[in-house]
């Protein structure tokens, strides 16, 4: 795909592109994004279930 | 604690050139002026549903709650977000605006003034209560109706003047990828532009000529449905900047960067995609439109969970790979490592956390059955106060404690930070304590837009006095954290000490690669073009060739 780089301007000694080498550790973000969906999830349902129970 | 840190001048334009700067402060200043006025409303409003107090007799409920509905929800949010957003793009365009840009955006500030002074005035005249939605077949006074589209014509001028700043940048910088800031400008004027183009045909060429007297009827399911199409991306429109603080300004007051630059502008793009052609998700319970419809609309609507959890992870990304490098371990030590003393970053982190049941509760409106559980019941009221309420004001109170006086030229200072915490604090609470109340009253069954009521002593309804209660409370909470806000706005724009106060804008770590196809505006406008014809292109046709009998004005106050 043709990219483009962002920040053009920036003359650092590093000049690194591409993707990302080092691995970051993103553990936290992952569960953290769990625990977002699990919110969702659940408040679906608990509605849901006084969807069904009016119904 | 560092409040006005040092950045590195010689590559960064450090501030706002003074034109610019005063075109954005008169801006924010009248978008405070709406929100002060309309929390007054609000806090009598939640007294009054509370039974607490009750109205003299030369007013009356569904007046105070129009102008606290169109003074919050359509001025304080437009203002604020033309304002900052011009700002912003004169700070990574250059540090100024050019005579075009500077032309367009106090053209478009006038219009919106005198909008805002029209509609504003007819209300208060009692001659347009019919609530911020003005839903037909409710009629206003013309001059409502006409400072609606004032307002809206002017916020298109502010479009004009991002517009006219990103196309000389482009031309100064041939080939260049805008600066993420401008980018997120660009994306959201032109949803705005789109999205409101048919709210100025249903003003103009049904409301008005309704109003007057020139046409007797009006099509009213024509004219839900043309105000839906604007209604739905109007909360993007307020959300889109909150996120713009989030992906750009945040990162860099927390001494972090941008997490990836392509999923950004990535998101904005699906948001711009999918924030228009699902308006029929507000007219669910609608019996003119069939059930086949009403499908495509809410299956488009849930897209939208895409963009917002890739924001989610930004930002969760942001604070770990942040708290991380600062010594942060384990699964949330990094948590503990950001700036929690600094209310630039801890104003909008509270409205983050707001909008995660603020999401989960959106995702329950749009969906079709469990919509009747909720739908026109206080439950909506709860969740839009969550949303814009707690995650867009939030993020707009924490952005303007740094952008006034970067606007003034003067600095945060420790007791003024201090106070703005607090002040977030109230305003969390307050919000907490009347959401909450509102969300539960409403899966039991109060309706919203009600005056005080017991129905009759029902059981039910007496049932809901403790949570009435709990709300009034709330609201009270939350106007004293409105008056403190406008207190400490006033000492930043007036009194604070003069100094160098830095406009937070953060970049990415190392460079990174973003796709060319992320700035082809044919391709995606085009594509949201026929998004939009498919999602409403025959249901529209259907509603002017087989239109219901129109509908005579009313006026039930
Ligand atoms: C001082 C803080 C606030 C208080 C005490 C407050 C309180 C209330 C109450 C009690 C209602 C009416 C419920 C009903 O009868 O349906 C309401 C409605 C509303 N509020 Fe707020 N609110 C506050 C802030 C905000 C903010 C910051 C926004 C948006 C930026 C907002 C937007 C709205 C809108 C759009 C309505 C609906 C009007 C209608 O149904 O036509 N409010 N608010
Ligand atoms: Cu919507």
């Amino acid at each position: 795909m043709e990219t483009q780089t962002n920040s053009p301007e920036k003359k650092k000694g590093h000049k690194q592109t591409g993707p990302q080498t080092e691995q970051e550790n993103l553990k936290g973000t992952f569960a953290a994004v769990l625990i977002v969906g699990g919110i969702i999830l659940l408040s679906w349902f608990g509605v849901f279930g006084l969807f069904l129970e009016r119904a | 604690m560092v409040i006005a840190r040092k950045v590195d001048t010689d590559r960064l334009p450090s501030t706002v050139a003074r034109p610019a700067a005063r075109l954005g402060l008169s801006y924010i200043w009248v978008a405070y002026i709406a929100f002060g006025l309309a929390a007054i409303a609000g806090m009598v409003q939640g007294m009054v549903r509370g039974g607490i107090m009750e109205l003299p007799s030369w007013t009356n409920y569904y007046q105070i709650l129009t102008a606290h509905g169109v003074l919050m929800a359509l001025i304080f949010t437009t203002f604020f977000i033309v304002g900052f957003l011009l700002t912003g793009v004169a700070r990574t365009t250059g540090g100024s605006l050019h005579k075009t840009a500077l032309g367009w955006g106090w053209a478009g500030w006038i219009l919106m003034v005198v909008g805002t002074l029209m509609a504003v005035v007819t209300i208060l005249m009692n001659e347009a209560s019919v609530l911020y939605t003005f839903y037909a077949p409710l009629k206003a006074s013309p001059f409502f109706y006409i400072g609606a589209a004032l307002l809206v014509v002017g916020s298109w001028f502010a479009g004009f003047a991002v517009f006219a700043s990103y196309r000389k940048w482009k031309k100064e910088n041939p080939g260049k990828i805008s600066p993420l800031f401008v980018f997120m400008s660009v994306t959201t004027f032109v949803m705005w532009i789109i999205a409101t183009l048919p709210v100025a045909v249903e003003v103009i060429f049904q409301l008005i000529p309704w109003s007057l007297g020139i046409s007797p009827t009006i099509n009213i399911m024509l004219s839900r449905t043309l105000f839906w199409f604007f209604g739905h991306p109007l909360v993007y429109f307020w959300l889109m900047p909150a996120y713009i603080a989030w992906y750009v300004c945040v990162p860099r007051i927390i001494g972090g960067h941008v997490f990836s630059d392509s999923l950004s502008r990535l998101a904005f793009i699906l948001l711009l995609l999918f924030s228009i052609p699902v308006g029929f998700h507000h007219q669910l319970m609608e019996p003119g439109i069939s059930a086949g419809w009403k499908m495509i609309h809410v299956t488009l609507t849930l897209i939208v969970v895409i963009p917002s959890l890739m924001t989610a992870f930004s930002m969760f990304a942001i604070f770990e790979t942040t708290g991380r490098k600062k010594g942060g371990i384990g699964l949330f030590g990094w948590l503990k490592k950001l700036p929690w003393t600094d209310v630039r970053f801890f104003a909008p982190f509270v409205g983050m956390l707001f909008f995660i049941p603020g999401g989960a509760g959106g995702i329950i409106n749009a969906s079709n059955q469990i919509n009747a559980v909720v739908h026109n019941t206080i439950w909506v009221t709860g969740h839009f106060h969550i949303t814009v309420g707690a995650a867009v004001a939030l993020t707009f109170f924490g952005v303007s404690f740094w952008l006034i006086p970067v606007l003034t030229g003067r600095t945060l200072t420790r007791t003024a930070n201090r106070m703005g915490m607090v002040q977030t604090v109230f305003w969390a609470v307050g919000m907490f304590l009347m959401s909450f109340a509102m969300h539960t009253m409403g899966l039991s069954g109060a309706p919203r837009r009600t005056d005080y009521t017991t129905y009759m002593d029902h059981p039910t309804a007496l049932g809901w006095m403790d949570y009435q209660r709990v709300m009034a409370f709330g609201g009270g909470l939350l106007f004293v954290a409105a008056i403190l806000l406008i207190l400490i706005l006033v000492y930043l724009t007036f009194y604070a000490p003069k100094g160098y106060t830095e406009y937070p804008i953060g970049e990415t770590e190392k460079e990174q690669q973003v796709p060319r196809l992320l700035e082809r505006w044919p391709v995606w406008i085009g594509l949201v073009a026929f998004l939009i014809v498919m999602a409403y292109g025959y249901p529209i046709m259907e509603q002017i060739h087989h239109q219901a009998p129109g509908s005579p004005p009313f006026k039930t106050w």
